[in-house]
């Protein structure tokens, strides 16, 4: 720890004053600019991370064997914990919690560019008491939309910012854009009413992904219940066997990340992933009609969510890339 | 008490070369008048050695024991006449009455101008308890008491002070090496008011700071926190 850090209350000069004068917090000045868009360098090209695909098979396999580990073990209690659960389980606790604090709230409408503008500076001095050069910043869509063209229009004034689009914020959006849009008339509303997860008046929250909590938990289990009818089809029409049950029994028994690596090794479970995902690009294809592709494309898209809170809640950085 | 501060009303030279053991043997009709001189003195040289009230005062600077503070001679002889017997081990209340009694002795002795814990505090807490300038009046005549507008002077130099120091971070938040990310997230806060009128939201920007920190930094509050004591060690 460097001394400079420590903080010292200053002494004062007595002024015989009695009170304090403090003027009304005078609201910004408007920010007018002419939007211009970003300027990357000359014959520069974006490319992902060439990996991409393999983190995502990958990981996508453990999603797979925690389907099947919780299709298995559904009668009766089911013992396997629900996707959150069980990326805790098999994962490792972090050493130390990331430190959370607030800001003191500014209260200006965050839509005007002024105030975006001035939450900007306000980072930039917070990390410059850090001692940090990078102020990296996250804001929803909407201001997204505000900030970057103020860092596109003077590049050099804020050099050292990195915007980021929240994992929240986009899986948030993504959701939304799945049930509100994509899946619109498709039944999911009556499957959630029917099954009495969500009452006609929350429903819109849920559909545009506002309720995220509820919104997350029903497309969780609209998504397993689809699987679980898929992978029914599947183990009928391909006759599939696992060679050694033993694994995936020993996974649903303790669920931890040795048996987890166990059953991933496992050649039977890993030929089992394997017909599954290909009998579900099948299925995307028309296999079972256009109903089942629809619902296939639905579980796809779910995919990707799950994927991207599992990045985020390992913190694995190549996973939330790809 | 007040027939103790009476004694010490009357004006008269200094004489130092008296010392306590004299003054306790002193026998004849001026006791009284070289026992005061001495006390006297030893409260006027302690003022002059003591260390100046830093401004504005923290609650590190006010220490209510007075024992350390106070001089010797005093408390012997507040000692001597609470309980009438020297160096006796005095229970907690009785050395509060000591230092009480003590310290505003001295205040009386300097006219006011050595500034102690216990003024100070009464002041400060009559305050906030009452927010009465009479109460407060009262006891400044009385002599237990700074006056009123010391207190709102002190407050309005705190508030000053604070606000000198503060920071755009929260004490959580470390600084330097043992950070390694520092992030910061924003979102919209909005209130929905309703009120007789209808409805109405209040739009306000509210910001979460996260930061990811080494595992060998044990107390960030620590390092974050402002540091009375070296304050006023001059550090």
């Amino acid at each position: 720890m460097r001394k400079s850090n420590i903080r010292t209350l200053p002494a004062m000069e007595k002024s015989h004053e009695r009170s304090l004068k403090v003027n009304t917090t005078s609201t910004l000045p408007p920010l007018t600019f002419s939007r211009i868009g970003p300027k990357f360098p000359e014959g520069s090209k974006f490319i992902p991370p060439a990996d991409t695909e393999d983190v995502f098979a990958k990981k996508i396999a453990e999603y797979y064997i925690w389907l099947f580990a919780r299709f298995v073990a559904s009668s009766g209690i089911q013992t396997v914990p629900a996707l959150g659960g069980f990326i805790s389980a098999t994962g490792t606790a972090p050493l130390r919690k990331s430190t959370l604090d607030y800001f003191t709230p500014m209260h200006q409408p965050m839509t005007e560019s002024s105030v975006v503008r001035e939450l900007l500076k306000r980072s930039e001095e917070a990390t410059a008491e850090v001692d940090q050069k990078w102020v990296i910043s996250t804001f929803d869509l909407g201001v997204c939309m505000k900030a970057l063209p103020i860092i596109w229009k003077c590049p050099e004034e804020f050099a050292q910012h990195v915007i980021m689009i929240g994992p929240f914020h986009t899986s948030m959006n993504y959701i939304g854009m799945i049930t509100n849009h994509k899946m619109r008339g498709s039944g999911y509303t009556d499957f959630l009413v029917e099954a009495q997860m969500v009452t006609s008046g929350s429903m819109k929250g849920v559909l545009k992904g506002k309720a995220y909590a509820k919104s997350l938990f029903c497309l969780k289990t609209v998504c397993e219940a689809m699987e679980r009818l898929l992978l029914e089809i599947f183990c009928e029409e391909e006759n599939v066997t696992i060679a050694d049950p033993e694994v995936l029994l020993s996974l649903i028994n303790s669920c931890n990340r040795e048996q987890l690596q166990a059953a991933l090794n496992d050649e039977s479970v890993a030929s089992m992933v394997e017909k599954y995902e290909s009998y579900e690009r099948k299925v995307l294809l028309g296999h079972l009609g256009k109903t089942a592709a629809f619902w296939m494309s639905f579980i796809n898209h779910c995919h990707l969510v799950f994927m991207l809170l599992y990045s985020v809640k390992a913190n694995d950085l190549g996973l939330f890339h790809s | 008490m007040l027939l103790i501060c009476g004694l010490f009303a009357v004006q008269i030279s200094v004489c130092p070369l008296l010392s306590l053991v004299h003054a306790y043997s002193l026998q004849g009709p001026n006791k009284c008048q070289d026992v005061a001189l001495l006390l006297r003195e030893s409260i006027r040289r302690a003022h002059q050695d003591s260390r100046d009230l830093p401004w504005p005062p923290t609650a590190d600077d006010m220490e209510l024991n007075g024992e350390n503070i106070l001089p010797a001679d005093l408390i012997s002889f507040l000692t001597m006449l609470v309980t009438g017997k020297e160096n006796e081990t005095k229970p907690e209340k009785g050395r509060r009455w000591i230092s009480a009694i003590g310290w505003d002795l001295c205040r009386a002795v300097t006219e006011g101008s050595w500034k102690n814990p216990k003024h100070i505090l009464l002041c400060m807490t009559v305050r906030h308890l009452f927010r009465s300038k009479h109460v407060t009046t009262v006891l400044n005549g009385l002599g237990h008491s700074e006056w009123c507008d010391f207190g709102l002077e002190m407050e309005t130099t705190i508030a000053k002070a604070l606000d000198q120091a503060s920071s755009r971070l929260t004490p959580q938040i470390v600084k330097g090496d043992s950070n390694i990310v520092f992030h910061c997230e924003w979102d919209n806060l909005n209130e929905t008011t309703t009120s007789v009128h209808g409805t109405n939201i209040v739009n306000s920007a509210g910001g979460i700071m996260i930061q990811e920190v080494k595992l060998v930094c044990e107390s960030p509050i620590f390092e974050h926190c402002l540091q009375w004591r070296s304050r006023m060690s001059g550090a």
